[in-house]
């Protein structure tokens, strides 16, 4: 049975791959890269929130410092891409890691310290003095303007935020991220490290989070502060992870897929100055989903399609 | 070398001093009764020998080594553990997964208990795959019970477990808790109210009030000491 759901991802990838293949495919490739950022992004929230219950209303720190680390070492110290990906990720493994103590905290409460977090992560990064980055507030990344590489490495790191949910969900590391949801103190007597196990949420949802700003810098090529650290981005991504269906492996990718696609076509429609009223619509949205669709578009196809349950799981 | 061994344990919140210099001393395979008034300390003491307060003073050790104030889990794997007054079972588990997260994270080497087992020998066989949030109040106190039996402690700390219970329940719970005494030298220290059944459970009890040791021997002196039927005045002792 659990061989069988695997391949349902896996199928999924193949076909992205062919949609790749077949070339420039302009407006709709944009579209699917965004996509895939989210999922990734989707998926950080789903581990740390879903399983553990950390609403990350902070996660774009470390999506700010994988898509900063990245620019900063391709514009003003001319890395290679591949090397400036290893160093951003580290660093953003490194920003879970020294944010993992905020996770003593529970519910409101990290979620606004995580903010605060993101807030004074961007005002370092503004602030870096001239020899470590020329020029922070307007980087671009024409340079390395390649959008099939980073279509495979949005792709890429796809399959890699699904692999880590599958497993997170089917090992002792799901056990341990539930336990400590429903009652860090019973956990921990239960026999679970329960510190041990909050870092590594926090580090494994950084490194997803930093993965999703490097696709971000490397596809827009244009790195601004306010639109790196956009509160919106981490609240989408929110969003769409309870949309789709927290401690699933495929709700946040129907999530992205499905509510992405209205959010892209919805602020198109409202161009000009109402550009931003899709964020209201998607708060309204959101009270709903959470009144009535607590699990998510996942939980009504497991009620309407009981048959594919291997898939649905 | 005593078992468990409290030496002067001092707990505060403020100014008030919900233990008072309470030392216990425990041998292996012993069944030690602990009551008193409610709120004499009972469940701080419960709290303080699993970390779950920090003790503010004295000294806590299990077979020999000091564990005072060690987080949970490593009380966990000293051999000690417990249920709750107010059962905290993982509400969004289902009872299987219950037990293999704390079989998984905590359980010995021996395998003395296994998952299907115990939830046999606690009655919830057929809810193994039902979530925690949905048992009744019996049903996740028997869980919290199996849960802590699947570590394998060598010392259990029973927190009222049979508040609610029907009187043959209650009978069950005693006479599971007795045949793993007597089979696996399971040492229990049990928190009750229902004096019959810790006349049943206990040989001996310690009588906490107002965070003060107020008597300690064999459960029948306890029941005609004066000083703990003063203390018990004005609430129930339930026979």
């Amino acid at each position: 049975m659990r061989r069988n759901s695997l391949a349902y991802p896996l199928a999924l990838i193949a076909a992205m791959v062919a949609i790749m293949s077949v070339g420039e495919l302009g407006m709709a490739q944009s579209l699917l890269l965004g996509i895939l950022m989210y999922v990734i992004l989707a998926q950080a929230v789903n581990i740390l929130f879903g399983f553990t219950g950390y609403l990350p209303l902070g996660l774009g720190a470390f999506f700010g410092v994988g898509a900063y680390t990245f620019a900063i070492l391709v514009t003003s110290h001319n890395w290679e891409v591949a090397s400036a990906i290893v160093i951003a990720l580290l660093m953003s493994a490194g920003t879970g890691a020294l944010i993992a103590p905020l996770t003593r905290l529970k519910g409101p409460y990290y979620g606004i310290s995580s903010l605060v977090m993101q807030f004074v992560i961007s005002a370092i990064i503004v602030n870096l003095p001239r020899e470590i980055a020329s020029n922070v507030t307007d980087i671009s990344l024409v340079r390395i303007y390649n959008p099939n590489l980073t279509y495979v490495f949005a792709l890429t790191g796809f399959a890699v935020a699904l692999a880590v949910t599958y497993y997170v969900k089917n090992s002792k590391y799901g056990l341990a991220f539930r336990a400590i949801k429903d009652d860090e103190q019973v956990a921990a007597m239960a026999g679970v490290k329960t510190a041990r196990y909050r870092a590594i949420v926090s580090v494994v949802a950084a490194v997803l989070a930093g993965y999703a700003g490097i696709v971000y810098g490397w596809f827009y090529g244009f790195l601004y502060p306010e639109a790196v650290f956009d509160i919106t981005i981490p609240t989408l991504a929110i969003i769409l992870a309870i949309f789709g269906g927290l401690r699933t492996v495929l709700g946040p990718v129907l999530g992205a897929a499905v509510l992405y696609t209205v959010q892209v076509h919805l602020s198109g429609a409202l161009s000009g100055a109402y550009i931003l009223l899709w964020v209201p619509i998607f708060a309204v949205f959101l009270i709903l989903i959470v009144l009535f669709l607590p699990h998510g578009i996942m939980e009504i196809l497991h009620k309407r399609f009981p048959s594919l349950r291997t898939l649905l799981q | 070398m005593s078992l468990l061994v409290c030496d002067k344990v001092v707990k505060r919140f403020g100014g008030l001093a919900a233990l008072n210099n309470i030392s216990i001393r425990i041998e292996e395979g012993e069944r030690v009764g602990l009551i008193g008034p409610n709120g004499s300390g009972k469940t701080t003491l419960f709290n303080c020998i699993t970390s779950f307060y920090k003790t503010d003073s004295g000294r806590i050790s299990f077979r020999g080594r000091e564990i005072t104030n060690l987080p949970p889990n490593k009380i966990n794997y000293a051999g000690i553990n417990r249920t709750f007054q107010i059962p905290r079972p993982f509400s969004t588990m289902s009872v299987h997964e219950n037990i293999i997260t704390s079989k998984h994270f905590g359980g010995k080497e021996h395998d003395v208990f296994e998952p299907d087992k115990l939830l046999d020998l606690v009655g919830l066989k057929g809810k193994s795959s039902v979530e925690a949030r949905q048992l009744n109040v019996q049903e996740r106190k028997m869980l919290d019970l199996a849960r802590a039996l699947v570590t394998e402690p060598r010392l259990l700390l029973v927190d009222e477990v049979t508040a609610g219970l029907a009187d043959s329940e209650a009978d069950n719970v005693a006479n599971l808790l007795l045949s793993l005494n007597e089979q696996y030298k399971l040492t229990l220290l049990v928190v009750e109210h229902i004096m019959r059944f810790l006349k049943r459970i206990a040989t001996r009890t310690y009588v906490l009030n107002h965070g003060e040791m107020l008597f300690e021997g064999p459960v029948e002196d306890a029941l005609r000491d004066d000083r703990v039927v003063q203390a018990y005045l004005g609430q129930e002792m339930e026979a």
